[in-house]
């Protein structure tokens, strides 16, 4: 087992031990069973102990997330379906997810804190993933000409965390209600019609 | 009291520790003390000690503690926030004017704000943590609900109304949380670029138009 497999496979096992009893009550003994690694090992990859396997296993996880809802869209035909279909797809997955339908207090605090230093990171993927794309629509004149793709990007990213964060009431999952607000609040001075 | 803009709300902006309800007083003094020394070092007895209150007293208006007074701390930003956000919208006489001193309003609003900034600064995840699994969307609601019916008038139809004071708090919210590097949304001319490029194109396209003479920005 090389030392990035080791990494994943404990941190995978992190995260299906917060899953299982809450993020607050699994312990390093529950991870090392789980992961079928000795505590040594874990304090070998984490010297941080217990603090610093929560915080590399949320900021996993996030990333994991989004990369497993880049691939989810990845054949959309154009740029109104992927936004459609990935707002659909994240609030899934977010609902559906035992960690995240589970935090108590304490715990969206630690998160927080755990997953706040990687945040702006996290931005920059997105937005990076959503420049290569606004450019490639501009090339086959799907989007305005003049757009700044850059300031587009950075928009679209802000808009699509925002409502992922906080639908306010909608339901992400209602594809023609998604559709209108992707048309308008997303892509009204993005598209060309 | 009541959240809409009013001579009440605007009152206790204005009127600092001293005189102010025991309530205001504590928080006043938890935000001072979060300045001096953060979240996470404040303790209830620093804020009895600023606000000049026995320890026994602020349990008594605050029985959950440190977290309770954040809450209250949280809600107070937001109450005057909602303050400012209704007078800006009731003042503009278009669609892009009122989108974007909203913006720029609420922005300088928040940037002014010392304890809000320090903790932003040193301790961002108790933000958060604050905002995270529905404070956000409460927070989006009640800035729906409060000022989306005095943008009425512009927007033409009450839900167009609402999503443009949503579509708002998104925007300053999301700046709040991670700056854009150079441009920010104090500078006028940033905020209404980003309401005229992405925000009214949408609106038009949908077809709620609004009401003709009223709006200088329609093409």
């Amino acid at each position: 087992m090389t030392e990035l497999d080791a990494r994943e496979r404990i941190m995978a096992a992190a995260v299906r031990c917060a899953a299982k009893k809450g993020v607050q009550r699994f312990s390093l003994e529950d991870v090392a069973t789980e992961a079928a690694v000795s505590r040594t090992t874990i304090y070998r990859q984490f010297p941080g102990g217990r603090p610093q396997l929560v915080q590399e296993s949320a900021t996993w996880e996030v990333a994991r997330f989004w990369m497993r809802l880049a691939d989810s869209v990845a054949d959309a035909a154009t740029l109104e379906d992927r936004l459609v279909g990935g707002l659909k797809m994240g609030s899934d997955m977010m609902r559906r997810s035992p960690i995240m339908s589970n935090l108590n207090a304490t715990e969206i605090e630690e998160l927080a804190i755990a997953l706040r230093p990687s945040e702006a990171l996290v931005h920059e993927v997105i937005r990076s993933y959503l420049r290569d794309l606004l450019a490639e629509e501009q090339i086959a004149g799907k989007v305005r000409p003049d757009l700044d793709v850059s300031e587009a990007a950075d928009y679209l990213a802000r808009m699509l965390l925002s409502v992922l964060g906080a639908p306010v009431g909608r339901d992400l999952s209602d594809e023609a209600a998604t559709r209108e607000l992707v048309r308008t609040q997303f892509l009204g001075g993005i598209a060309v019609r | 009291m009541s959240v809409i803009a009013g001579a009440d709300a605007i009152e206790v902006v204005d009127t600092g520790i001293v005189g102010a309800t025991p309530h205001d007083r504590v928080v006043a003094a938890l935000m001072e003390c979060v300045v001096r020394w953060g979240v996470q070092k404040t303790t209830v007895e620093d804020v009895a000690r600023a606000a000049g209150m026995s320890r026994a007293t602020v349990y008594r208006l605050f029985p959950g503690g440190k977290r309770s007074m954040l809450d209250a701390a949280a809600l107070t930003i937001v109450m005057r926030l909602v303050d400012i956000a209704c007078r800006e919208a009731q003042l503009a006489e278009s669609q892009s004017d009122a989108l974007t001193s909203l913006l720029v309003s609420a922005s300088e609003f928040l940037a002014a704000d010392e304890a809000l900034q320090f903790v932003l600064e040193h301790d961002a995840g108790a933000v958060e943590a604050q905002l995270a699994l529905g404070g956000l969307d409460l927070l989006f609601v009640t800035i729906g609900e409060t000022v989306g019916p005095l943008l009425v008038p512009l927007f033409g139809t009450p839900e167009v109304a609402r999503d443009a004071a949503i579509w708002v708090a998104r925007i300053v919210a999301s700046h709040l949380m991670n700056p854009a590097g150079g441009a920010s949304l104090v500078q006028q001319d940033v905020a209404r670029h980003i309401v005229e490029t992405y925000f009214l194109p949408g609106i038009y396209e949908s077809g709620a138009v609004a009401i003709p003479g009223r709006d200088s920005t329609q093409v």
